[in-house]
């Protein structure tokens, strides 16, 4: 069975977790860098981007999650994970870099922007909940993986998936399930 | 936009749900704001004075100058609340006029209303309210609160009260669920609540909306404390402004929430921290003083 680890320093890690369990997938939260060895998937979940990069760093996990997604491991990132990865963030630097993308912070504006909408992939649509929710200004080579109307929300890059939402807030499947299947034919 | 759709239910609670496992702090100033920020804080809430100052001072507190919630709102790019009275509903239209991310209907600031609190349904941007026990935690909801918080004893840097609240919310939630359905009609009305949220909650074992706590939390250990009663966050007021070093504090907060499980991280962090509040014993405190009694 496929393990998959949610990085739980802060944020909206339940919902991720049991969503991977009802799934059928095994979920753990990680917290500390030995959680990383036990994990086949990575999920970065939503939270306050600022908040969960000062903890990466003071835990000591910056390397670690770091040389774990260069590994070529799956990981699935929403809303504030997708900000960490991105190279480009409001144009300076990103945390991680690991995602070769353009982004805007809380690119709606304030809570009263945030909204629900429906998600299109390939697949089918499902509903989502955008929370002060970044924006891919740029998604550079990345394939398109969700798309609200006409605007990039979804991308994978590799082994990276990216949304700009949180599918885990409307049990939104789509992700997750893709997620396993990627850690299952790892 | 007519593909997003604002002010749902699932958008006002998924911000909450968004600041689990983190640290809200009050601030008076866009400086401290910024020290918050740099600190890990997942949120501020914008205040004129902090609880441990209007208790000192007395008189009447009211919601904080628009002038002030806007520089804390430009110094910062994590969520900014702020406080109405209760029952203050024009407070709270200033509040979302001004996009506040959350508002916070607190029993800190002197009651509006003493019969009714504000009709939360009607605003787009969603409310944090107080509560000491599930029957008024279910209230507020059933008003439209996207959050709870457990009262606590504001300003006194005594987690005591703190503690009761958040072990008598999920006390009663855990008697609710062990109720067999013919005895939860009974549950509603003790509680005067609805049923149908009764029920969810017995059936759920939790309440629909995320729940944090505060009052009286002063040190990391407070901080962990509550996360090991099963607090979803801690809201920290007086306890790290009012104490010797602001930033240090802040900091060992916010890590002691994180890893609340972890003695030995919560040992090393509270390493050197220099004093905390002085703070107030909540039994020395006069009945008539007591901010958790506002509110119904």
């Amino acid at each position: 069975m496929v393990t998959v680890g949610v990085l739980a320093l802060q944020g909206g890690a339940r919902e991720h977790l049991a969503l991977i369990e009802s799934l059928g997938g095994k979920a753990i939260a990680v917290k500390k860098q030995s959680d990383l060895g036990d994990i086949d998937a990575l999920i970065i979940p939503g939270g306050e981007s600022t908040t969960i990069s000062k903890l990466l760093t003071v835990f000591e996990l910056k390397k670690p999650v770091g040389d774990f997604i260069d590994a070529g491991n799956p990981v699935l990132a929403t809303c504030a994970g997708l900000i960490l990865l991105a190279t480009e963030v409001d144009g300076e630097p990103g945390y991680f870099q690991k995602l070769p993308i353009k982004v805007k912070r809380n690119a709606y504006g304030a809570q009263l922007a945030s909204a629900e909408a429906i998600v299109d992939y390939q697949q089918g649509s499902e509903n989502a909940a955008f929370i002060r929710a970044p924006k891919i200004l740029d998604s550079g080579d990345s394939e398109v993986v969700g798309k609200v109307s006409d605007e990039v929300v979804a991308i994978r890059n590799g082994n990276i998936m990216a949304a700009s939402y949180h599918p885990e807030l409307t049990n939104s499947t789509m992700l997750h399930r893709k997620l396993l299947e990627m850690a299952a034919s790892n | 936009m007519t593909d997003f759709e604002t002010g749902t239910p699932l958008v006002k609670r998924g911000l909450a749900e968004m600041l689990k496992g983190g640290v809200i702090m009050d601030v008076v100033t866009a400086d401290q704001a910024r020290i918050a920020e740099d600190a890990g804080a997942v949120a501020v809430m914008a205040l004129e004075r902090v609880p441990a100052d209007i208790r000192a001072e007395g008189g009447v507190a009211r919601m904080s100058d628009p002038q002030l919630i806007d520089e804390i709102k430009a110094a910062v790019s994590i969520p900014v609340m702020a406080k109405a009275r209760i029952g203050h509903f024009v407070e709270a239209q200033v509040l979302q006029s001004l996009e506040v991310d959350y508002i916070d209907e607190s029993e800190v600031l002197s009651p509006a209303d003493y019969v009714n609190h504000i009709d939360k349904l009607g605003f787009d941007v969603p409310f944090v309210c107080g509560a000491t026990n599930l029957g008024e935690a279910l209230r507020r909801i059933t008003e439209g609160a996207a959050m709870i918080r457990s009262k606590g004893e504001a300003g006194t840097g005594d987690v005591s009260e703190a503690t009761k609240h958040i072990r008598t919310i999920l006390g009663e939630i855990r008697h609710l669920s062990s109720k067999s359905s013919e005895e939860l009609y009974v549950a509603a009305k003790e509680l005067q609540a609805p049923y149908a949220l009764v029920k969810e909650v017995a059936e759920t074992g939790k309440l629909p909306v995320v729940l944090f706590t505060a009052g009286g939390v002063a040190t990391p250990a407070d901080a962990a404390m509550m996360m090991q009663l099963g607090a979803d966050g801690v809201f920290v007021g007086s306890g790290i402004f009012k104490s010797g070093n602001p930033e240090q504090r802040a900091r060992a907060i916010v890590r002691a929430t994180t890893h609340f499980e972890d003695p030995a991280v919560v040992a090393e962090v509270s390493r050197n921290l220099g004093d905390a509040m002085v703070g107030i014993n909540v039994n020395d405190l006069p009945a008539p003083h007591r901010l958790a009694e506002r509110g119904w």
